[in-house]
């Protein structure tokens, strides 16, 4: 078993500035009707969260994936709120 | 009898140089891995921690196109494969890597003697990654992307102290989906 990896800070910090540009990504994409972002963003942080310690956005991944393939504007909207608050607390 | 030259001079044990041998003996311990993946985050960490944990060598590939280009110039003791990947994907891109085997004039010898062993990398659950059949290339594992760093690398590690895995060339001993083992759904 591999000791504890830590991840260093500027890879964290680097991480976050994508998702910030992700969440802008997708404001862009559901004001455009374009619904394939979502699943392609949702499935990279699905994909990656957890690997930089950021569990908390897993469940907004999955939430992205399947609201994004129902086309469901309402749901989207309001997770990209949730998506935003995230960021802007770290 | 054979006659040894003047010139030629039988060093004593002691006076080999014990740095070099060391050195010798390090590189045949180093492995050398290929990770195809586009998220230069993630292959960033996995490629760091890998080194740091295995002390082995680690290209990176970002797209398709390049891991067929380190593919023909080089053979791997251990190719990770991330599935969804820009262009094609994960099993297209090693059908696209036989091509290049197939066509380029200078490979390297190894691809003749084995078959890489390949573990695919991916955030899609394993029945979304189905592998395709090559002569070079032995799929011996699936490693879900959605856990954490330690838990991957443990993985891998498995994989590269797998002896087993390079398998000669054409030899298939089941249908590739049976022996794919899932270490996380």
């Amino acid at each position: 078993m591999v000791p504890n990896i830590i991840i260093p800070e500027d890879v964290r910090k680097r991480y976050i500035e994508r998702r910030k540009k992700d969440l802008a990504d997708c404001r862009l994409a559901l004001s455009k009707g374009d619904f394939k972002t979502f699943a392609f963003v949702g499935h990279q942080i699905k994909g990656n969260a957890l690997t930089f310690g950021f569990d908390e956005l897993t469940p907004l991944a999955l939430e992205m994936e399947k609201f994004g393939a129902e086309k469901n504007i309402e749901r989207l909207h309001d997770l990209l709120n949730r998506f935003e608050s995230f960021l802007s607390r770290l | 009898m054979v006659a040894v030259p003047q010139s030629f001079t039988i060093l004593p044990v002691s006076k080999f140089n014990t740095s070099l041998v060391k050195s010798v003996k390090q590189k045949r311990k180093s492995k050398k891995i290929l990770l195809i993946e586009d998220d230069s985050e993630m292959s960033l960490v996995i490629s760091k921690a890998l080194k740091e944990n295995y002390g082995c060598t680690i290209d990176v590939a970002n797209d398709p196109f390049e891991a067929i280009n380190y593919i023909v110039d080089k053979f791997y003791d251990l190719i990770i494969l991330d599935w969804q990947l820009p262009g094609l994907n994960g099993a297209e891109t090693l059908v696209a890597a036989e091509k290049g085997l197939k066509f380029e004039p200078s490979i390297p010898i190894q691809w003749d003697r084995c078959r890489a062993p390949v573990v695919i990398f991916s955030s899609s659950k394993k029945s979304e990654c189905p592998p395709r059949r090559t002569k070079h290339f032995n799929y011996t594992g699936f490693i879900s992307k959605a856990q954490p760093l330690d838990q991957i690398i443990d993985l891998f590690g498995a994989h590269l102290s797998d002896e087993q895995s390079h398998v000669k060339p054409g030899v298939y001993s089941e249908p590739l989906i049976n022996q794919l083992s899932v270490a996380s759904s």
